[in-house]
């Protein structure tokens, strides 16, 4: 069963290469993230199957947005590359000879696949651990809010650097101005769908997500993730620009500085002090409940922010 | 030899394999991401039996009995992670791409690279 | 100080810059930004130093579980001497650049981006588990990425988007070989992995090694993957202390995670010393000969650190950990920041004065600024292994116990080298300029002559400085280091000679050599092609 559902996946990346159009490609590539997050669940993993749901969502709606914004919509469908007509030399030596590279590498990387079985040190030691040292049911919120907070720190720090990378290399001098003509995907059937029933439900189940974090599967991420959709629905679909985008980002600093500290204090003194009252349930509870919360406020902040620059984006 | 395993090492090869075929600056950025994923299927297919359960565990005494079938919890830590990475790497790379193409109006990274000569010969020759 | 408090001491040494960074970005411009700034790194390299006497003194290797959880179930940060020596060099090239840019008034966007670096390169020094250094990896690349685009005016969106796409692609080989790791031996800590993988087949490490080899390869600019280099450091949109760091601290990452890595697989039975020797031998010839073409100030010295850090790698493959090689190496590593980033940030001053970087057109800075001349002129002589000069002691140790052949390779790449500062040097003489008076900024004229005194100061201490930083007590063959001293010379006088002969004008092989670039594919094709070949150099020979 799952093997069928991987190699629909399979398929679907194959197709992504034969495409023409950009637009084809792009729409590709989000059915195989969406069959891909299928195929997680059945591998026994709904955290990652939710998060990479939403993230390929988002990177879908950057590409298609940006360009529409940028491009215009009809264009996009036509856009390959106009420069191929004008050097069509050596077509051939274009595609067999990468093609013969890759073939030669991928059999020489499985000649020397190893073989060694799965050694489950530390995948034992985690299940029978996590509820005790760090609390909660989900082992995996444990973990990257437990064991490996100090990772979970930097992740949060890479997506405030990515904001500030993304307003700083764009030209965008911070004033959005509203070039007068309506989003052109306002009033038919699927907005108003999304609209009405799809958005609300969504940033519901998003904040069910982060505050059951600890106890069922959820976090977070994908929780902040799907609050953020909640946002970007309004300017998509709405051309709603009332975010104060100033006032988001120094919230999204600011509770930066709060997970980072709370992870400071939970890696040295354990959130309540000593370490006999840092195993009491209800501490470890409050902890990650507080975490999940900050992480999710942050991302969904974060994403927030990054796509309203990316519409924000003056047309050419 | 897991045959999960075997069809994302395939996945990431055809990302490889797009990437160097196109000469379009989007599509490297879609084949890149492709590479993500395959990746990411990679580290889920580690310890594969069919049939699976999330490693969402509400007493220890039914650990024992199941333990053989609860999934690894680590790469999936370590995999939500990865998807936020990737994510804010592709945004950004689009973002550069925009701005880009504002300046040298093209989508091909060759002409790119001439074109991104001709403006550095220029500041030269204006000194 | 005890045991405890270093430990507890490892982990504000990663995250009091971030906190700094995100309070000095959150409250906004104003005159206190920088005098913080300097404060906070002042603070830093103060407690690093203190960090790296103490596990230099005790010798101990400390080793603190973030939470401090049982076994290995958390994150691990690590301090042994080479680390400790590596944040200590981290502290102190940040506070030079501090001190540098301290009178140009930046944003503090600026000040964010450079504390976020200094956090992700000391957590890189600092970690003990692979997946950790991945994160830190990606953190570094988007950092560097808007510090090489950071001025708007001049910047290359063609460099960034190279650096960038080419090394967030580069990552995800390293991802899939830290994949096949964590499945044989359960775990991601690295000194745990080493102990583990004694217990499995060699033949089932080949691919690991290759795929996480392939990310080590692009981080050190080994051939033929360096063509992302003079585009990051050379690139025109780069404040000039950021292409100081880049090429005197963020390189040397590389390198670093080519010790590391190197030391997990050797425990595992696989030896890639005889590969990663070819491969620095041909990266210093290629490093050189690229140079010699340039004629762009930053370019030349962009792809001499290419050159320089495949003479590094040569040190690190020949013999052993015990020997003087490897010493003359690490050594090299600590010499070529300090002479490195001396060199940039007195180009930067000079480029900004003379409005243009070609060598060409930039004549009389002796005369015109001869404090920096003076600093620039004893880091050239640093950089060629005058006798004196800390150069001339690390390339000593490199090179000793040599094969002939492997000598004069190694010869000829000096000889490149001392082309290259001969073809550099020649800014500083000619006749004097037009240009305007422009004021004496002490600050950063004085830490440019600090570096340049430096490298001539770790020349003449260079065996106690050696001592201090690695803890090996090396001794130096009088006769060696003479015999050292009239190659240098013979070498100098031939240098001078080719280059009146044939360099002064730039014939049609200089240039297409010049003008030779790889796009995009051919370094995706690089890329591939590396991993196939220590694939089957490691596959077939072990």
């Amino acid at each position: 069963m799952t093997t069928t559902i991987m190699s629909f996946w399979l398929f679907c990346n194959i197709f992504v290469l034969f495409q023409k159009k950009l637009l084809s490609m792009i729409l590709w590539l989000f059915l195989s993230s969406i069959i891909a997050s299928l195929g997680f669940l059945f591998l026994g993993s709904p955290d990652v199957a939710m998060a990479e749901a939403t993230a390929s969502a988002f990177v879908t709606i950057i590409f298609i947005v940006c360009f529409e914004n940028f491009f215009g919509i009809k264009n996009l469908q036509n856009f390959i590359e106009e420069e191929n007509s004008k050097t069509r030399e050596n077509i051939f030596k274009k595609i067999i000879l990468p093609a013969f590279v890759v073939l030669c590498t991928f059999a020489l990387f499985m000649n020397f696949l190893p073989q060694a079985p799965q050694d489950t040190y530390l995948k034992n030691l985690y299940i029978l651990r996590a509820s005790t040292d760090v609390g909660g049911q989900n082992v995996v919120g444990a973990i990257y809010l437990g064991y490996r907070v100090y990772d979970t720190i930097f992740e949060a720090l890479l997506l405030l650097i990515a904001v500030v990378a993304v307003v700083h290399l764009s030209h965008f001098d911070g004033v959005y101005k509203k070039d007068g003509k309506q989003s052109e995907v306002k009033n038919n059937a699927i907005s108003l769908f999304t609209v009405r029933i799809v958005a609300p439900i969504t940033v519901l189940f998003g904040i069910y997500l982060i505050a059951n974090g600890a106890i069922t599967a959820g976090g977070g991420f994908q929780g902040g993730l799907a609050v953020a959709s909640f946002f970007i629905c309004r300017f998509l679909i709405f051309d709603i620009y009332d975010i104060p985008i100033k006032k988001v980002n120094k919230l999204e600093d600011t509770i930066f500085v709060a997970v980072v500290i709370m992870a400071s204090l939970m890696v040295f003194h354990g959130f309540f002090g000593e370490i006999p009252p840092n195993y009491l349930p209800i501490a470890q509870n409050i902890y990650l409940f507080i975490m999940n919360l900050l992480i999710g406020i942050k991302v969904a902040c974060g994403f927030t922010i990054l796509l309203y620059r990316y519409v924000a984006i003056e047309r050419n | 030899m897991n045959s999960i395993e075997l069809i994302s090492i395939i996945v990431f090869f055809l990302g490889l394999y797009g990437l160097l075929t196109n000469r379009n600056i989007v599509k490297t950025i879609v084949f890149a991401s492709m590479m993500e994923v395959g990746i990411i299927m990679f580290w889920l297919s580690i310890g594969f039996t069919e049939g699976m359960v999330a490693p969402i565990v509400a007493s220890m005494f039914e650990v024992d009995n199941y333990q053989v079938y609860i999934s690894d919890p680590l790469p999936q830590a370590l995999m939500i992670t990865a998807i936020v990475i990737g994510i804010s790497i592709t945004a950004i790379k689009t973002i550069m791409f925009i701005t880009l193409y504002r300046k040298f109006k093209t989508t091909d990274w060759d002409i790119a690279k001439i074109k991104s000569k001709e403006v550095s010969k220029e500041a030269i020759q204006k000194g | 100080m005890t045991n405890q408090y270093i430990e507890n001491l490892l982990f504000y040494f990663v995250v009091s810059p971030v906190i700094i960074a995100v309070i000095l970005y959150l409250s906004g411009a104003n005159r206190f930004t920088r005098i913080v700034a300097l404060l906070a790194q002042s603070t830093l390299f103060y407690f690093t130093l203190q960090n790296f006497l103490y596990v230099s003194h005790t010798n101990n290797v400390i080793s603190s579980p973030v939470g401090g959880y049982y076994g290995f179930m958390g994150i691990v940060l690590v301090a042994d001497m080479l680390s400790s020596m590596f944040i200590m060099l981290t502290a102190f090239i940040f506070l030079i650049a501090t001190f540098y840019s301290f009178s140009a008034n930046h944003s503090p966007l600026f000040w964010l981006l450079k504390f976020l670096w200094q956090a992700s390169l000391i957590g890189i020094f600092l970690s003990g588990d692979f997946f950790n250094i991945f994160v830190l990896t990606e953190i570094a690349t988007i950092v560097v990425t808007v510090l090489i685009m950071y001025e708007r005016k001049n910047r290359n969106m063609y460099d960034g988007m190279i650096y960038l796409v080419i090394s967030t692609i580069i990552v995800n080989f390293f991802v899939f070989g830290v994949g096949y790791l964590y499945r044989m031996t359960g775990t991601l800590d690295i000194s745990l992995v080493s102990e583990r993988v004694r217990y499995l087949y060699t033949s089932d490490l080949i691919l690991p090694y290759a795929l996480i080899m392939t990310f080590v390869g692009l981080k050190c600019a080994l051939m033929p993957m360096y063509s992302w280099l003079p585009k990051a450091h050379g690139s025109k949109g780069a404040p000039s202390s950021v292409s100081a760091i880049l090429s005197g601290l963020h390189i040397k990452s590389g390198l670093y995670l080519f010790l590391r890595f190197s030391d997990v697989f050797q425990n595992g039975g696989i030896d890639g010393s005889q590969i990663f020797l070819v491969l620095g031998i041909i990266t210093a010839l290629a490093g050189v000969i690229f140079a010699v073409s340039q004629t762009d100030i930053k370019l030349m010295l962009a792809y001499s650190t290419i050159a320089q850090v495949g003479l590094i790698l040569v040190g690190l493959s020949i013999g052993d950990i015990d020997g003087y090689n490897y010493v003359g190496g690490l050594f090299h590593i600590a010499n070529h920041a300090i002479f490195k980033a001396c060199l940039f940030l007195g180009a930067g001053i000079i480029s900004h004065y003379y409005h243009t970087r070609e060598s060409t057109q930039i004549r009389g800075v002796f005369f015109e600024m001869p404090a920096i001349s003076i600093a620039m002129i004893l880091a050239l002589l640093g950089i060629i292994g005058t006798p004196l000069f800390n150069g001339s002691i690390s390339k000593y140790f490199l090179m000793s116990g040599t094969g002939w052949d492997t000598n004069i390779i190694l010869n000829i790449v000096n000889l490149g080298t001392i082309i290259i500062c001969i073809k550099f040097s020649a800014i500083f003489f000619g006749k004097k300029p037009n240009i305007r008076k422009k004021p004496l900024d002490i600050m950063s004229h004085g830490v440019i002559l600090l570096l340049g005194v430096m490298c001539f100061l770790m020349g003449i201490l260079g065996i106690q400085t050696i001592n201090f930083l690695f803890g090996y007590s090396v001794y130096v063959n009088i006769a060696g280091y003479t015999e050292k001293a009239i190659i240098f010379f013979v070498s100098l006088m031939a240098g001078y000679v080719i280059y009146k002969a044939f360099l002064t004008k730039e014939g049609p092989a200089m240039k297409w050599i010049r003008t030779s670039e790889m796009g995009f594919r051919g370094m995706c094709f690089s890329m591939v092609a590396f991993f196939a070949f220590i694939l089957i150099a490691v596959g077939f020979y072990n």
